[in-house]
């Protein structure tokens, strides 16, 4: 029982750190405008931490640079379990433009497992918001209701499925 | 007793990586050295792999912040090239996302320093106005970050009719806002005190380390490329270049905001004075052997791309240099002298589109021996608490 | 008389032969062309009589035993790009720096990528490449294929 209650407590209000991995900087202003009052994640709980040791969502942009493989790594040792990864954006999910230039390796799954993908370039703060929620969601049903309710509101806009 | 810190690559708010060493002397910075190649990943390679069309989409991730200032670059160079001429309302369409492209810029880089100095209301603030420039940007070109406006030849897409109210409307709420920026600026306590008379750089140093942009004005280097060496419909419209004598951060924050102001004018005017017509004209596929140096004003400074064709529709070469490249000398020499308190606000200063700050490692300058590991945000919250306790 | 007709017939009138290439392709372009021992006389000739304060960038070409090395200046507002060639077999250019303290990046750039050695260079590290990129091997140049990895 305790299990479930500190599983519910951690998927209740995740906290994520952020990683660029030698991106363009695209992905990262949008998942930061996430965080901003328009979109305003932190309403939900997901707060945005600056080390690895303190969250359990590593939120991932840009295509992995050699010079940055070990220290994606690294970070993503330091992230106490439970712990999920998140690649955000073309480059992370598979190099995307850069797929083929010499000094990157293409997608963050390449160094670290990965959860999730949120393809995009840069995808929209909503999808991205989407793309946290729906793993989330795979983690507790709760979720998945957070979702629906933020699409009968109309604050996120989902096409497809 | 000196300690060096290397302030690494992995930054909370937004930034990339790069790496600093930085020498102290107890709270004095003796020597900064800066590491960078995080964020290398090839592109001048890749360039020529791919043609000049695919070459468009390669360049304007080169960074996300000023993607249309590289497309506009890469673009305006081949069709020189190809000895092709832009119809006017292309070149004012191409004009007008570059300046809002450098409102967004300014105002992100507003929050950014906000953020730098705690001063984290400034950040949601003006983050929360930038998304004015969003909806516009996304009204003109369909997307809200990558602009995608610039084809070989013109622009993509055109502006109908009634954008034009709903694109006077934003750009009147921006010159309000702007206005409310540029008292907190200069008046408001928290921020000034964190930025004025820090990370001082003399206009001869400037120059003679080749500073650029924003940063290299504030420090009273009156060049612009927009007024100096005129491109897309720049030489059609009035525009005042902001310079200012301060040589610190608040200069520059200064400089900025009244660019935004400036900016905002230009839009109006490329907005009223639109003329009718073409938005682009056809571009062959293989260009003629040249050269070409096609240089633009990016919202951080001068921004350069030389192509040369062989013939082929693959260029023989791509060399880009990015306006914070130019800068990186400049800003290690502010910092010497200075406090470690003030690292992250006088980096912030020249607006980096690198990567992000990781560890920082503070050594001690006689025995070279690791005293201890921080990382960048830790320092930053060190420069709040240093501020706020040399105060009380 | 425009400051690009003014800076070509100054150039013509002090190095005269010894300048192999000098055409303007458009207003505040001009291109020159000077064999490797002049650079650094012709680079303080435009700074001190020529009004160049600023050095945008340095490119370096690999064109197949040369390997070409541009300097892109500011003169008077117009962007003069001083051109010359440096054998592959040994690339070897003396630095700038002492002239324009503000080429120092560039030029490790352009020994990083391009492998040319900089004489004189006051920090000659690396600039981009990771630590454990190999030595000797340099992307920029055309015999360097980018492997593609499948995975």
């Amino acid at each position: 029982m305790l299990k479930s209650l500190t599983a519910w407590s951690r998927v209740k209000s995740p906290w994520i750190c952020h990683l660029n991995t030698g991106g363009c900087n695209g992905c990262d202003i949008e998942v930061l405008a996430a965080l901003m009052p328009r979109f305003d994640v932190e309403r939900f709980g997901i707060l945005l931490k600056a080390t690895p040791r303190h969250a359990d969502v590593l939120v991932c942009t840009g295509a992995v640079t050699k010079q940055m493989k070990n220290r994606a790594v690294r970070i993503y040792e330091q992230m106490p379990e439970p712990k999920f990864v998140i690649a955000v954006g073309s480059c992370a999910c598979s190099g995307g433009v850069f797929w083929g230039c010499y000094n990157v390796l293409g997608g963050i799954d390449k160094a670290i497992p990965v959860n999730a993908y949120i393809p995009g370039c840069p995808p929209r703060p909503d999808a991205i918001i989407h793309g946290v929620v729906k793993l989330l969601g795979a983690l507790d049903p709760r979720y998945t209701q957070l979702l629906e309710e933020l699409k009968r509101k109309g604050e996120i806009h989902v096409s497809g499925k | 007793m000196s300690v060096s810190i290397p302030i690494g690559p992995q930054h909370p708010a937004l930034k990339e990586p790069t790496h600093l060493m930085v020498t102290l002397d107890g709270e004095r910075i003796v020597d900064i050295d800066m590491r960078l190649g995080y964020n290398h990943r090839g592109i001048e390679k890749g360039a020529e792999l791919r043609n000049y069309i695919q070459n468009i989409y390669l360049t304007e991730r080169i960074c996300g912040i000023c993607n249309v200032a590289h497309t506009s670059t890469f673009c305006q160079g081949v069709e020189e090239l190809l000895g092709l001429e832009v119809p006017k309302r292309g070149l004012f369409i191409r004009t007008l996302l570059c300046e809002l492209n450098r409102i967004h810029s300014h105002l992100l880089w507003l929050g950014v320093a906000g953020h730098e100095v705690g001063f984290d209301t400034l950040f949601m603030y003006s983050w929360r106005d930038r998304e004015i420039v969003m909806d516009l940007i996304e009204l003109i070109s369909g997307n809200r970050v990558n602009i995608a406006i610039n084809a070989i030849g013109g622009v993509r897409r055109d502006i109908s009719d009634d954008m034009r109210p709903q694109i006077l409307q934003g750009i009147s709420q921006l010159e309000a806002r702007s206005q409310y920026y540029l008292e907190v600026a200069s008046t408001e306590v928290t921020f000034v005190r964190r930025t004025q008379g820090v990370g001082k750089l003399p206009k001869e140093k400037a120059i003679e380390l080749c500073a650029v942009g924003p940063y290299a004005r504030a420090s009273g280097v009156d060049y612009d490329a927009r007024r100096d060496d005129p491109f897309a419909a720049y030489p059609y419209l009035d525009f005042k270049v902001i310079t200012s004598d301060r040589c610190d951060v608040l200069g520059t924050a200064i400089v900025r905001v009244l660019e935004i102001m400036e900016s905002c004018r230009m839009c109006r005017q490329i907005i009223e004075e639109l003329p009718p017509g073409e938005i682009k004209a056809k571009a062959p596929r293989k260009v003629p052997p040249g050269e070409v140096v096609s240089k633009t004003e990016a919202p951080r400074g001068e921004l350069i791309h030389y192509i040369r064709s062989n013939g082929s529709d693959r260029p023989e070469r791509l060399k880009v240099r990015t306006p914070t490249l130019a800068d990186i000398p400049s800003v290690l020499y502010s910092l010497r002298g200075g406090y470690i308190a003030d690292i992250p606000i006088v980096f912030a200063a020249i607006d980096p589109c690198m990567a992000c700050m990781d560890r920082v490692i503070l050594l001690d300058n006689d025995s070279g021996k690791t005293k201890r590991m921080t990382t960048w945000e830790e320092l930053r919250e060190y420069g709040i608490r240093w501020y706020a306790n040399k105060k009380g | 008389m425009s400051a690009e007709n003014d800076i070509q017939d100054r150039l013509k009138g002090v190095f005269g032969e010894q300048i192999s290439e000098l055409k303007t392709t458009r207003e505040r372009r001009v291109f020159v062309k000077v064999p490797l021992p002049l650079v650094k006389e012709v680079i303080n000739y435009l700074k001190q009589n020529l009004g160049m304060t600023h050095i945008t960038t340095i490119t370096a070409i690999d064109v197949g035993d040369e390997i070409e090395v541009l300097y892109h200046f500011l003169c008077r507002g117009v962007t003069l790009s001083l051109r010359t060639s440096v054998p592959k077999a040994n690339p070897v250019i003396d630095t700038i720096t002492p002239i324009i303290p503000g080429a120092i990046l560039y030029e490790r750039e352009i020994q990083d990528l391009l492998g040319l050695k900089v004489k004189g260079h006051p920090d000659p590290r690396r600039l981009v490449l990771p630590e454990d990129w190999p030595e000797g091997v340099y992307p920029l140049r055309k015999d360097y294929k980018v492997k593609v990895e499948e995975s």
